[in-house]
């Protein structure tokens, strides 16, 4: 079966200018998402995650943050050289995004049915009939809000977190996305709701058809919910493969360590094991490869060069001095 | 909403009366009235004779009682300036005076604080911001009186386009207004400015972006209407300072109005004239703030259903 692809990432540079000088949040990251494949980036905190997805859609933070080099390619189009006005007409219409925080991420403003109905009126639909509000009902009923006529003329601050993230849903598929980006969705979310909520995003990708990029930290929602990940550490993807080899064989030392944190059932071991040291700080990264002040097998080139991309013999990727 | 509404409704209302309340005292701890009214080699039995017809020999509270007695029914009494005339009645004449220049400077506060608040935030650390904020630095560091004054030398005694003084057409109403409202306005867009900043960095701007909306929609209709809620509260704020800039700007441009006639009334102990004028403007400020508080409601659903 061969998948068409919608999304390839391809060295992917943003950088922010401050005042203390340049981060570089997002390094030269490439990856591909397909149809109706699920890829999930993880990492940790300040791993340059989140800003890799708001590159995508160009809503990089201004005028600190700036795309500085590389490619977006969505259904084979370059967004990058694409006027901000003509970007417009991909957000939502094309290309979704979930964001992290549904408490405040819906204007408290105004009602569901005004907010929902937004992305109907940018398409230009006009509302004889009820024509827009039927829409509205009908997506609320897709992301399951139980009797959403009523509801719909609720405020924000009227519904739960994960009934908010479910009308953030509702917005971001309202005009049939091929691509969602979900920026760790479930972070605020309990954990029974959050599992209703990642059941929702699955169930709407095999509706559609469409691909979906999970932003995470959490690996039991990669495990879950992803066909392939790409594990980011300081603004770079240090290994990406399929959800099973990585899981199984890292190849990288980081992701060794990160499968090594995970809690295992059954195990005799009272303290999990942990990655020595913190993130770096991405104003003054270490020379060489970003991780090896924390690495157990650092060698000497380890710090003063930057590993190259190795091709696994299972299909993935990751640098390494190692490998080589 | 109806009972929120009602709610402001009898604040409102209290607050009148704590008021008219407050006016009485004041106006009663300025010194007897008698000794102003009679020429001064008046006798003690005809000062009172005159304490007793205006009432001033009974205690304070059965005074008060009497005062709100007649009050509630729009009577203060005569002024004892403009011999025979009801107070109440010299006041509602100056007052159109007085609401046409507090009204236009109003207006101008909150329509240019409004507008280049948002402009200046939407355009931060361009040349437009910059002009925002100097404009705003100006109307901060100089008083109104002065002002007024630099304004009268300049476009009327130096460069004859404005006429000095007076009430008329609209020429006459230009540099009063603008002296007192330039405050205002650099207060109402200095808060603009940086409550827009602080929304525009909010989640929900980044949803309404993500769903394709134009910069027009975005900052009109997602940002601005979130950020409406300080600037209300400062243009209640401001009104206050208005009605207080009414009284000097009056005097400097000898405009007709409230402000100048309650001067006068103090300078010469006119209770009556003091205390209607005094009533009414505080009834304009109790209804403009209640208006505020109503428009919150409107505005932002969470207080409405609180």
């Amino acid at each position: 079966m061969t998948q068409k692809i919608i999304l390839a990432v391809e060295g992917l540079k943003t950088y922010f200018f401050t005042r203390a000088g340049v981060v570089k949040a997002v390094d030269g990251v490439s990856f591909s998402v397909k149809e109706g494949e699920s890829l999930g980036i993880a990492g940790e905190s300040g791993c340059g995650k989140s800003i890799t997805c708001l590159s995508i859609v160009r809503l990089v933070p201004q005028p600190a943050g700036r795309i500085i080099s590389g490619k977006i390619l969505f259904e084979g189009q370059d967004l990058l050289v694409k006027k901000e006005k003509e970007m417009r007409q991909w957000r939502g219409k094309r290309i979704s995004m979930i964001l992290q925080d549904p408490l405040t991420s819906l204007n408290p403003c105004y009602t569901i049915e005004n907010q929902v109905s937004e992305p109907y009126k940018i398409e230009g639909l006009n509302n004889g009939s009820n024509n827009i509000r039927k829409k509205v009902i009908n997506v609320l009923k897709r992301v399951r809000i139980p009797s959403p006529e009523r509801r719909m003329r609720d405020y924000p601050f009227q519904f739960s977190g994960g009934m908010r993230q479910r009308v953030l849903a509702a917005i971001a598929i309202a005009r049939d996305p091929r691509l969602l980006i979900a920026d760790e969705p479930t972070t605020s979310l309990d954990v029974t709701i959050q599992d209703q909520f990642l059941r929702l995003l699955k169930d709407m990708q095999q509706q559609t058809n469409m691909g979906l990029v999970m932003i995470t930290h959490d690996l039991g929602i990669v495990a879950e919910t992803c066909d392939r990940v790409a594990i980011m550490y300081a603004g770079k993807i240090v290994e990406r493969g399929t959800v099973e080899n990585v899981f199984l064989n890292p190849a990288h030392p980081y992701t060794e360590a990160l499968m090594e944190a995970l809690p295992k059932m059954g195990s005799k071991r009272k303290r999990l094991f942990q990655i020595e040291g913190e993130p770096p700080n991405l104003l003054r990264l270490p020379g060489g490869c970003s991780f090896w002040p924390r690495c157990h097998k650092a060698m000497d080139i380890c710090q003063t060069q930057s590993p190259p991309v190795i091709s696994l013999k299972n299909g993935g990727e990751a640098s390494c001095w190692l490998l080589c | 909403m109806r009972r929120y509404a009602l709610k402001r409704v009898i604040l409102g209302i209290i607050t009148v009366i704590i008021v008219s309340m407050i006016i009485f005292v004041a106006s009663r701890l300025s010194g007897d009235v008698t000794y102003l009214l009679l020429p001064q080699d008046a006798t003690k039995e005809e000062v009172g004779r005159l304490r007793a017809k205006l009432g001033l020999d009974k205690p304070l509270p059965f005074q008060y009682l009497y005062f709100l007695k007649d009050a509630v029914r729009g009577n203060f009494g005569k002024s004892y300036r403009y011999t025979n005339r009801e107070a109440m009645e010299i006041i509602l004449e100056r007052l159109p005076a007085t609401a046409e220049l507090a009204f236009a400077a109003f207006l101008m506060s909150v329509i240019c604080g409004l507008l280049l608040g948002v402009l200046s935030a939407t355009k931060r650390d361009n040349f437009l911001d910059t002009l925002g904020k100097t404009f705003a630095l100006i109307g901060q560091a100089m008083p109104g009186f002065w002002l007024g004054v630099m304004a009268i030398l300049i476009f009327s005694v130096k460069l004859g386009w404005l006429p000095t003084s007076g009430r008329g057409n609209i020429s006459h109403l230009i540099m009063p207004s603008i002296s007192i409202a330039w405050f205002s306005i650099a207060s109402i867009l200095r808060i603009t400015r940086s409550t827009m900043l602080d929304v525009l960095d909010s989640e929900y701007i980044k949803t309404a972006r993500l769903k394709g909306n134009s910069e027009l929609i975005v900052i009109w209709k997602h940002a601005l209407r979130n950020a409406l809620i300080p600037v209300l509260a400062m243009s209640g704020i401001q009104l206050a300072h208005l009605l207080g800039g009414v009284v000097i700007a009056e005097t400097i441009f000898s405009w007709p109005g409230l402000g100048s006639l309650i001067l006068e009334g103090i300078y010469s102990r006119d209770y009556a004239l003091v205390q209607a004028g005094v009533f009414v403007i505080s009834i304009i400020f109790i209804t403009c703030n209640l208006a505020v508080d109503l428009i919150y409601g409107v505005i932002d659903p969470r207080i409405r259903y609180d």
